[in-house]
């Protein structure tokens, strides 16, 4: 279950930063945000690769498949909206930066656990590893690039108003301690959802109660008589129904 | 000015048609736009693309149509699962906890764009939708007979229903016959397909090219025991399925103890095991029962009706080998299936019906490339990424001498096509002849399964040198619709386009304006007649939209030269 929830990760990673890559208005960060686009892309090969190789150990789950649509409904990536249509370019590489951590903490994880027997995918696995290790940094300087230029820009407001400034310096602090935990526990939140089937199954089993209790008043509703008419009618009244 | 939007949705591959005074202006895919294939989400990206690019508003909108009516839908497909509601729980609790997900709020979703009344919101029945769609080439058809239309419709299910069957003359449509769920042929092939390991809706092509590879050894049995066309109605018996207790798992226990623990099947990539030739045999006897239905229901359709001008569409309609075989059925005289059968061609079809309530007249003239549909990113860095191969205007002259020395290019020429092919203008293409080269591009660039064939495009004057064909269904080659028994020299000169049963799916080209046209008119000189033509896209992804996906995949794929809107370039 562990490869294919990181399949899907990085494949939602991959996602998002090629979608950085395409609105960014900067030349630079759209080149870097493509080229760690690939690395994501190869690294979600590699973990369909160690899932396909797993199939060939007893006892695993032979039916799990990677499907690129589940990253909407394991809440991977969001319906509405893109990261990098929704936040600043300071939020979003924040947002990167907190789950660049989160992923090596976990492949790192995963390297010590004897899952990986093949030479060359354990070589593999450490290019990951270091390719991890170059995204974080990445992120964190183009944070640091950011909070510097925002420094330049508030010392010249320094100029107008000292105290103002202050309080702004201190609420981007706030927010920054603040966006970092909000993606970490959505990082956290998303990949137990994304594990964990009990909940699915709680669910489950809360809604047919419902629905087996309420059979038969709602078996009567949603009978609904065939149309006996065989021509197809396009009248506009008629097509603006739902049923 | 007035727009009419037709949308796809929710299901697979959410797609929108954009139709301006009745002409097919766009057809987009939401997924071209995500990059996440088949996606299924409200296609909310492409209509903001519509929206910019057309300037589109509720004050030149004329109707926004859906594809299907999605409270029939959700009440037909509920009340079937509460006949059972112990034995079919997971089934309920799953269309209750996504009953938001279905269209019952594409009011909400499509007023949030563009601001509509709920005038201007219509909803067609989905498989009127699918019927619809298999007529909007009519442009294509150069010997028209008849013009009475048989339309048959088979899918997985839409509003209930599996198979329906419409007769069109002079723009009234008439449904004569009607199945419903869950007695479906798609679902049937679905099933074969999830126990054979792969993607219901994305595996299906995979089972219909290995089916080459076996014999129908369970093909009476199946016809006996788990599906009929007995009294005039397709019955599944039920017992062998689990698609309609299970939203997980398509086949049953029964299956699975009749054809062979799934276990045993996992790994089909090496061809000549035993685990391979079962599978093989398996889906070549799901296939012939396939179309060994859908030609007994044909035939009767054709009986019944008196009309022998028949339309395919639906889901199953992609099936290539399935709607050969109905087109060579001696009752058919003329035969169609439209480029893009499925729910994302739909949205053709739902513009069609939307043309029709307000304009009193169906589409007709849809085209197969369209134009500039593609992405501009906001930053260009394409010099960044690829450099051009020579200072001087590069021509076919130098492009066919690649291919001649084994090269594989990619094409990214114009607007996309209509259907899920590429047809030219999204494409990888290679020579045919060579076939290390085919072979390589087969299973080391695309990662195909190596049982999967690669489709020849040829050039409509070369095509009978090649492959057995009749004017009644040629047309649809032109996108790929169905494929060809290839001639004996083909099978030697060419072995390998052809798939192991001799079949191709062809593409032929008859506009001398298309760049691939006059690609092979050179290549022709230096007797290579036939290109390999393979969509543009590594495995698992859309095909690609614009230039920085042309990046990624050639990356991907290890590949260097790209054809980009008439000059060659090499990838950094």
């Amino acid at each position: 279950m562990s490869f294919l929830d990181f399949a899907f990760a990085e494949f939602s990673s991959a996602i998002e930063m090629l979608q950085a890559a395409k609105l960014t208005d900067n030349k630079k960060l759209a080149l870097g945000f493509l080229n760690h686009s690939l690395d994501e892309f190869r690294h979600t090969d590699f973990f369909i690769k160690c899932l396909n190789n797993l199939k060939n150990v007893e006892n695993i789950d032979r039916n799990l498949k990677f499907d690129s649509k589940l990253v909407y409904n394991l809440g991977f990536i969001n319906k509405n909206y893109f990261l990098f249509n929704k936040y600043s370019l300071s939020q979003f590489c924040i947002f990167i930066m907190i789950n660049e951590s989160e992923a090596l903490k976990l492949f790192t994880k995963i390297k010590k656990m004897n899952f990986i027997q093949d030479i060359n995918d354990k070589k593999s696995l450490e290019n990951i590893i270091s390719e991890e290790k170059k995204h974080l940094a990445e992120a964190e300087e183009n944070n640091l690039l950011i909070d510097q230029y925002s420094e330049l820009l508030k010392d010249e407001q320094r100029h107008v108003t000292l105290s103002d400034n202050f309080s702004k310096k201190q609420n981007k602090l706030y927010s920054y301690k603040l966006l970092s935990l909000k993606f970490l526990i959505a990082n956290k939140f998303r990949h137990f959802v994304s594990k964990n089937i009990y909940i699915n199954s709680i669910i489950n089993l809360v809604i047919s109660l419902f629905i087996i209790f309420l059979s038969y008043p709602l078996k009567l509703a949603l009978r609904f008589k065939e149309p006996s008419k065989k021509y197809i009618s396009f009248s506009y009244s008629k097509s603006r129904l739902m049923l | 000015m007035k727009y009419i939007i037709g949308i796809s949705a929710f299901y697979y591959e959410s797609s929108v048609a954009l139709l301006e005074d009745g002409v097919v202006k766009e057809f987009l895919k939401e997924e071209s736009f995500t990059r996440i294939k088949g996606t299924n989400t409200f296609p909310k990206l492409s209509l903001s693309f519509l929206k910019k690019k057309y300037s589109l508003s509720s004050k030149n909108i004329g109707a926004c149509v859906f594809y299907e009516k999605p409270l029939l839908s959700w009440s037909r497909m509920t009340y079937y699962s509460m006949q059972k509601p112990l034995l079919r729980w997971k089934i309920n609790s799953q269309q209750f906890k996504n009953i938001w997900k279905n269209g019952l709020l594409f009011d909400n979703h499509i007023k949030n764009i563009f601001n509509l009344n709920s005038s201007q919101v219509l909803f067609a029945n989905h498989h009127v939708s699918h019927a619809l769609t298999s007529t909007i080439y009519e442009n294509y058809f150069r010997n028209d007979l008849n013009k009475d239309k048989l339309i048959i419709v088979v899918d997985g299910v839409g509003d209930g229903e599996t198979l329906s069957i419409y007769t069109m003359t002079n723009d009234h449509l008439n449904r004569i016959y009607v199945d419903h769920y869950p007695h479906s042929l798609g679902l049937f092939y679905s099933t074969v397909t999830d126990y054979l390991g792969y993607n219901v809706n994305e595996g299906e092509f995979k089972v219909m090219g290995l089916s080459g590879y076996g014999r129908p050894v369970y093909k009476s049995f199946i016809l006996e025991n788990i599906i009929n066309w007995n009294n005039n109605k397709i019955q599944l018996n039920m017992e062998w399925f689990d698609f309609d207790k299970n939203p997980e798992k398509s086949y049953s226990e029964k299956f699975s103890k009749y054809f062979g623990q799934k276990d045993e099947l996992y790994n089909l990539n090496e061809i000549h095991t035993n685990s391979f030739h079962r599978a093989a045999n398996i889906a070549c006897s799901f296939q012939e029962s396939l179309e060994f239905i859908l030609s007994e229901v044909t035939k009767w359709a054709v009986d019944k009706t008196g009309i022998s001008n028949v339309y395919f569409s639906g889901g199953v309609s992609h099936n290539s080998k399935a709607m050969a075989k109905i087109a060579n059925l001696n009752k058919v005289k003329k035969f169609t299936v439209p480029p893009s059968p499925g729910d994302s061609g739909a949205a053709l079809g739902a513009a069609s019906f939307g043309n029709f309530v307000l304009n009193n007249k169906f589409i007709s003239n849809a085209p197969l490339y369209f134009t500039n549909n593609f992405f501009n990113p906001q930053t260009n860095i394409f010099s960044d990424l690829f450099e051009e191969f020579s200072k001087i205007t590069t021509n076919t002259l130098t492009i066919s001498s690649l291919i001649i020395k084994g090269e594989i290019i990619c094409i990214f020429n114009g607007g996309s096509e209509a259907g899920p092919r590429a047809l030219g203008n999204r494409s990888i293409i290679c020579s045919a002849k060579l076939s290390k080269t085919v072979q390589k591009l087969n299973s080391k660039v695309k990662g195909r399964e190596s049982f999967r064939p690669l489709s020849p495009v040829i050039l409509d004057k070369n095509l009978d040198k090649f492959f057995y064909v009749k004017s009644k269904f040629k047309h649809n080659l032109e996108w790929m619709g169905l494929t060809l028994k290839s001639k004996k020299n083909t099978s030697k000169e060419y072995s390998s386009c052809i798939h192991i049963d001799g079949t191709a799916r062809v593409q032929i080209l008859i506009n001398k304006e298309l760049f691939l046209y006059k690609l092979l008119e050179k290549l022709e000189k230096n007797d290579h007649q036939i290109l390999i033509n393979t969509s543009f896209n590594s495995s698992g992804e859309p095909i690609v939209f614009d230039y920085m996906d042309c990046y990624i995949s050639m990356k991907k794929m290890n590949l260097k030269y790209l054809y980009f809107d008439g000059k060659l370039y090499l990838r950094k």
